[in-house]
């Protein structure tokens, strides 16, 4: 099982207190058919890339704080922090500031969370996925 | 990070934009790049760069409806004028009414480190020391350190004993920057300032065991340590590494058997080749460096033009030739030409690999 985190002081803290980790936070909800398939894929890369990333799953209605700040309004969002900074990635969509659809294929999120991870202990703040999501999922 | 913000202010800062490429015409010494600052939202950046735009003039700022100063006092209570007598004092605005703070002046910046270098005594260490280079004169005392130190030339940077050094103060498991935290934390417990500091216990409490009951020449000894290890760490950043802190101890270790081997390697085809004098470095510097690139886990790269079929497999590269590739205009097509990583299945878009990430 992927933890979950209850409430927006744990989000905070899960955020910053990893020093070397990317941290990948889903929020939704857990009965939602998106994040159901997002969350089979998280489920399924965890071990791999548990060296350089942890994962956790926010209940947006359970923890509304962030609803705003960061416009959860997708039925499921995933979000990359490291060192308590929000890193951005250009997925070709348009919005660099998450992954708002479910991704399907595994490898395609270890190749973004490992892109991020790279990019992240360079000190940038937006890396570029090696995948273009423009054609699939236009805003 | 410079792609990305030029797409972003395109698509919702094009205002912004337009100001800023007015303020580089005008003002071409004060870009955003000479600023240092690239953020979008950075406010005080905009008003540096429009620091030179026209000033609100007097007749306007009457018109606002000001009074001069009246009473000072009524009573106790001091009464604040309604002007802005006090605010021009420390700047001025601009027509468009944003106050602008006036620029500090340069020379209030002061050093007193700088102020107190007393430059005879600078020059007459060089003329005594002929050989000390600009880098020694930043820290004469590392030319007493000892003895063996000078004699392999410590102005180098010696890989092999830093990370010797750095070794011998980790522990197993341990990244760099966990060890001078574990060293550092050791120090402040013990700091008898903090001590004096800390909270009463609340009824009930037990008192933390956390501080480790050290004796001073422990504690000396610990300070020592984390100083050569800050010294260590700092020497790699100053060398192009700047991710030593994350390194590990595993990893740091096997970097050292790396270059061991290639320093003994070296040593003895210098030895074989000893016979034909010094004519055939190349020959010897050569072979280190590529045993060096095959034991590390570098990373690999094929490309292709057709994914579908395995003939057009180009490659493996490394991620240097890789970037190399691509830097060359023509060299590869970047709407059609897809690369992945050796060993992985799926091929992406080079345009969109940015192979920077991948060199160590």
């Amino acid at each position: 099982m992927l933890p979950h985190l209850h409430n927006g002081w744990q989000v905070d803290q899960a955020i910053l207190s990893e020093e070397d980790k990317v941290v990948v936070i889903r929020f939704g909800h857990d009965w939602d058919p998106t994040c159901m398939k997002m969350d089979e894929v998280l489920y399924k890369v965890a071990e791999k890339i548990k060296n350089f990333t942890v994962i956790y799953l926010v209940d947006i209605t359970e923890t509304p704080d962030f609803n705003k700040m960061y416009e959860l309004y997708d039925p499921c969002t995933v979000m990359f922090f490291y060192r308590n900074k929000h890193i951005m990635i250009d997925l070709g969509t348009g919005n660099n500031n998450k992954i708002s659809w479910a991704l399907e294929d595994t490898q395609e999120f270890i190749d973004i969370v490992e892109t991020i991870y790279r990019g992240a202990r360079k000190g940038r703040g937006l890396v570029i996925s090696p995948k273009d999501y423009s054609t699939k999922y236009r805003y | 990070m410079n792609i990305n913000d030029k797409k972003k202010r395109k698509v919702t800062f094009e205002e912004i934009d337009e100001e800023h490429k007015k303020a580089k015409k005008t003002v071409p010494q004060d870009t955003r790049l000479h600023s240092g600052k690239y953020t979008l939202d950075s406010d005080e950046d905009d008003d540096d760069e429009q620091a030179n735009a026209n000033e609100m003039n007097q007749n306007e700022l009457d018109d606002i409806g000001q009074e001069g100063a009246t009473i000072g006092f009524d009573d106790d209570v001091k009464i604040t004028p309604f002007n802005i007598d006090e605010e021009l004092e420390d700047g001025h605005y601009d027509e468009t009414g944003c106050f602008h703070w006036k620029k500090k002046d340069k020379e209030e910046v002061h050093d007193a480190w700088l102020d107190d270098i007393d430059w005879t005594n600078v020059k007459n260490y060089k003329l005594k020391n002929p050989q000390a280079t600009d880098e020694g004169l930043d820290d004469p005392a590392k030319d007493n350190l000892s003895d063996d130190d000078k004699a392999d030339d410590s102005n180098e940077f010696n890989e092999i004993k830093i990370i010797q050094s750095m070794l011998s103060i980790m522990q197993p498991g341990e990244t760099v920057v966990r060890t001078i935290k574990r060293l550092g934390a050791i120090l402040s417990t013990n700091k008898p300032k903090q001590q004096g500091k800390q909270r009463k216990l609340l009824p009930g409490e037990i008192p933390k065991s956390t501080t480790i009951e050290q004796t001073p020449e422990e504690l000396k000894k610990n300070k020592l340590l984390l100083e050569e290890m800050s010294g260590c760490a700092d020497q790699f950043v100053s060398n192009g590494e700047i991710d030593i802190y994350q390194e590990t101890y595993e990893r740091l270790k096997s970097k050292l058997d790396r270059s061991q081997t290639s320093t003994t390697s070296k040593a003895t085809t210098d030895s074989s080749f000893d016979m034909y004098g010094d004519s055939d470095v190349t020959s010897s510097t050569n072979k280190p460096a590529s045993t060096n690139t095959n034991a590390s886990s570098e990373v690999l790269w094929e490309y292709t033009t057709d994914e579908n079929s395995a003939d057009n497999l180009q490659g493996p590269f490394t991620t240097e030739h890789m970037i190399r590739l691509t830097n060359m205009e023509g060299k590869l097509d970047k709407n059609i030409v897809r690369c992945r990583r050796v060993g992985t299945q799926q091929f992406y878009s080079i345009k969109r690999i940015d192979f920077d990430l991948y060199l160590d």
